[in-house]
């Protein structure tokens, strides 16, 4: 516990992404779920920084926090997708429950 | 070397305290928690005279006299300009003392939090504020995009007070600001861009110090200088942008539930924030602590004690911010409220064109200084900027 | 101070998740999903990320949680509580989510990491230096990507549209 090294945030990655895996297969609310995929998100950019990081930095490694940044920049514009669908799916059943939306299930 | 922390840093140094004490105080958290504490008295008062001078001007312009009667007694008698000047603490003092009535149907962590969270917002906005050569408490190397994702923080409190109300005007009010406020977010990023690119840094004191080296930013910037003083006006709900307090149509739109201290915080904290937006565009554009013509160099090599350069500064950086508050409240003053379609369009279709035209000039600016004037003095003004 | 520091943002950061993922009122978890957001800006500030920090907070609290939070109140009551999935539905989640954290926390626990340290000349990546990776085309440069995610941010900005408009009858 002296210094808080790469083992210690790849711990907090891991835990924080299975939280969020959690909720994904948990949750009901359409939007609930769109939530806990963001923690997945944000689960997986925290290692991608860890590993720049204390691999050295610099321009070598940067591809963990360019990645990131691509990563922040795709995970805003699937929200803004899955949103416009939350909504599309409200409209017709009135509700946004994820198990009883199974039409097309046989 | 800067920072409030270093300048306090090197007081304790100089005093001569006990040892013990001395190692007390030198200890990061401490000086950094001095620093804070300065910036809230700081912010306090000055949220006094903001709103005093608000009312002063206000009514000036409306051809009355504004607060007459609460104040020191000499300034009392019959003094137009000056009197009243404590009117805002009578103000205060009785908001403070007046009930807080909470609905019985809210959502009581979000109708608790809301003014909490926009409050925090305008205040964590004030770490990057430059005050003077290293004044500031502390000068992050991402100012300015610090002071943006700061704003959208206001608006997460603004939502949070406009749904926790439980009340119809308070959720149109809340859902007409977010709208406004996220669409003037983006004109006022590219408006900042101008600056920022002609000093390649987003640092606000090195900024500064390139605007020292060379002209102000404004002449190669105005059409950035404007569109950042009105989109500034609407995020902070100022009117003419001020639809989503409307008061005369939405009731008092997302505070409509609040009362006493709550509401004291959404209104200092929109005062707080109006004080922020005109020291941005005092900084960015009309070059912060320092003095055009070369008189800040002069100042700073004629080896004057350094705490006396930087109150100048600070003196200075006051000045241009007050000038640009006064604009901003003659303008509230002087035009009729937008209507909410007429702000959309306008943010969309005419503020944001503008803003990118103000990216241009200011690219094609630089460029041209290159080209006219030589590889090494364009590296000699604008630092690193390869 | 560090480690604490760490611990003490880890304790956060997690507090928030497990508000989202076990919150009755969605509203409630989209404020415990802010925080989380805030947090892990935190941590991104710790590993000398300022840029990615600050970023984090301007897209994810101030859009992303925003437009979450739209989609709640659009689609819920104020104070509407959701039941939690029945227990035949959460246990086999909560063994699949130990079982993938153990295994993931074995394989990095039980490996050495080429890791080197940190060097304060060289290692800090700046706004300038992501701005010359962002728009390199050799080797390591990623200017062809970048000018995909404007492709696909413009992408999912018409679709979103497109879909949650209402179609005219």
């Amino acid at each position: 516990m002296n210094t808080v090294g790469l083992n210690e945030y790849l711990t907090l990655s891991v835990v924080l992404f299975s939280i969020g895996l959690y909720g994904v297969l948990t949750r009901r609310n359409a939007v609930a779920v769109l939530m806990s995929l963001e923690l997945m998100f944000n689960a997986v950019n925290i290692s991608l920084v860890s590993f720049t990081r204390f691999m050295g930095g610099g321009f070598e490694h940067a591809m963990g926090l360019v990645f990131a940044l691509f990563v922040v920049t795709v995970a805003a514009a699937e929200v803004t997708l899955g949103v416009a669908i939350v909504l599309a799916l409200y409209r017709t059943f009135h509700h946004i429950n994820v198990e009883e939306v199974d039409l097309l299930k046989w | 070397m800067n920072g409030f922390d270093h300048a306090f840093e090197a007081l304790f140094n100089q005093l001569p305290l006990p040892d013990a004490v001395r190692q007390l105080l030198t200890m990061k958290v401490v000086l950094m928690l001095i620093s804070m504490g300065l910036i809230i008295g700081f912010i306090s008062v000055l949220v006094l005279f903001l709103i005093w001078l608000e009312r002063k001007i206000s009514a000036r312009i409306q051809r009355r006299m504004g607060p007459m009667t609460s104040g020191p007694s000499f300034l009392r008698s019959g003094n137009m300009w000056f009197g009243g000047l404590l009117q805002t603490a009578a103000d205060a003092i009785k908001l403070l003392t007046k009930e807080t009535v909470t609905p019985a149907d809210v959502d009581y962590i979000v109708f608790v939090l809301a003014p909490c969270i926009v409050f925090a917002a305008s205040l964590m906005a004030y770490v990057v504020i430059p005050f003077g050569p290293d004044a500031s408490v502390s000068d992050l190397n991402v100012g300015v995009l610090y002071l943006l994702a700061v704003g959208s923080m206001t608006v997460l409190g603004i939502m949070m007070a406009g749904w926790g109300s439980n009340s119809k005007y308070s959720l149109l009010g809340g859902l007409r600001s977010v709208a406004q406020m996220i669409s003037y977010e983006i004109p006022m990023i590219f408006a900042v861009l101008g600056p920022v690119l002609m000093a390649g840094s987003l640092s606000l004191q090195e900024i500064i110090q390139v605007q020292e080296r060379t002209a102000w930013f404004i002449w190669p910037n105005i059409i950035g200088f404007v569109v950042f003083i009105i989109a500034g006006t609407a995020e902070t709900n100022r009117p003419p942008f001020d639809l989503p307090e409307g008061e005369s149509e939405l009731v008092a739109g997302f505070v409509t539930e609040y009362s006493g201290m709550q509401f004291a915080m959404f209104f200092l904290a929109e005062f707080s924030n109006m004080f922020v937006i005109s020291a941005v565009a005092a900084a960015l554009f009309l070059g912060g602590w320092s003095l055009p013509f070369g008189i800040t160099q002069m100042m700073r090599a004629s080896g004057m004690p350094h705490v006396l350069f930087s109150a100048l500064g600070a003196v200075v950086f006051l000045t241009k911010t007050l000038v640009i508050v006064l604009i901003l409240m003659w303008v509230r003053w002087t035009f009729p409220r937008v209507r909410v379609d007429q702000l959309m369009h306008f943010g969309w279709k005419t503020l944001l064109p503008f803003s990118f035209v103000n990216l241009l000039i200011a690219a094609v600016y630089m460029i041209a200084y290159k080209q006219i004037f030589g590889e090494a003095v364009f590296k000699q003004i604008f630092g690193a900027m390869s | 101070m560090n480690p604490y520091l760490f611990y003490a943002i880890a304790a956060v950061v997690l507090f928030g998740a497990l508000g989202v993922v076990r919150s009755s009122n969605i509203f409630h978890a989209g404020l415990s999903l802010a925080l989380t957001f805030g947090a892990v800006a935190a941590v991104y500030g710790m590993l000398d990320a300022h840029f990615l920090a600050v970023v984090q907070v301007l897209i994810y609290v101030g859009a992303i949680a925003v437009i979450l939070k739209f989609a709640v109140m659009l689609t819920q009551h104020i104070g509407q509580q959701e039941p939690h999935a029945p227990l035949s539905q959460q246990f086999p989640a909560l063994v699949g989510c130990l079982a993938f954290a153990f295994l993931a926390l074995y394989a990095i626990y039980h490996q050495t990491w080429a890791l080197a340290p940190w060097d304060p000349a060289h290692s800090y990546i700046s706004v300038r230096d992501l701005g010359k990776l962002f728009l390199g085309q050799e080797r390591g440069g990623f200017l062809f990507p970048f000018e995909m995610v404007g492709v696909l941010l413009l992408m999912a900005l018409i679709g979103a549209v497109m879909v949650a408009s209402k179609e005219e009858s």
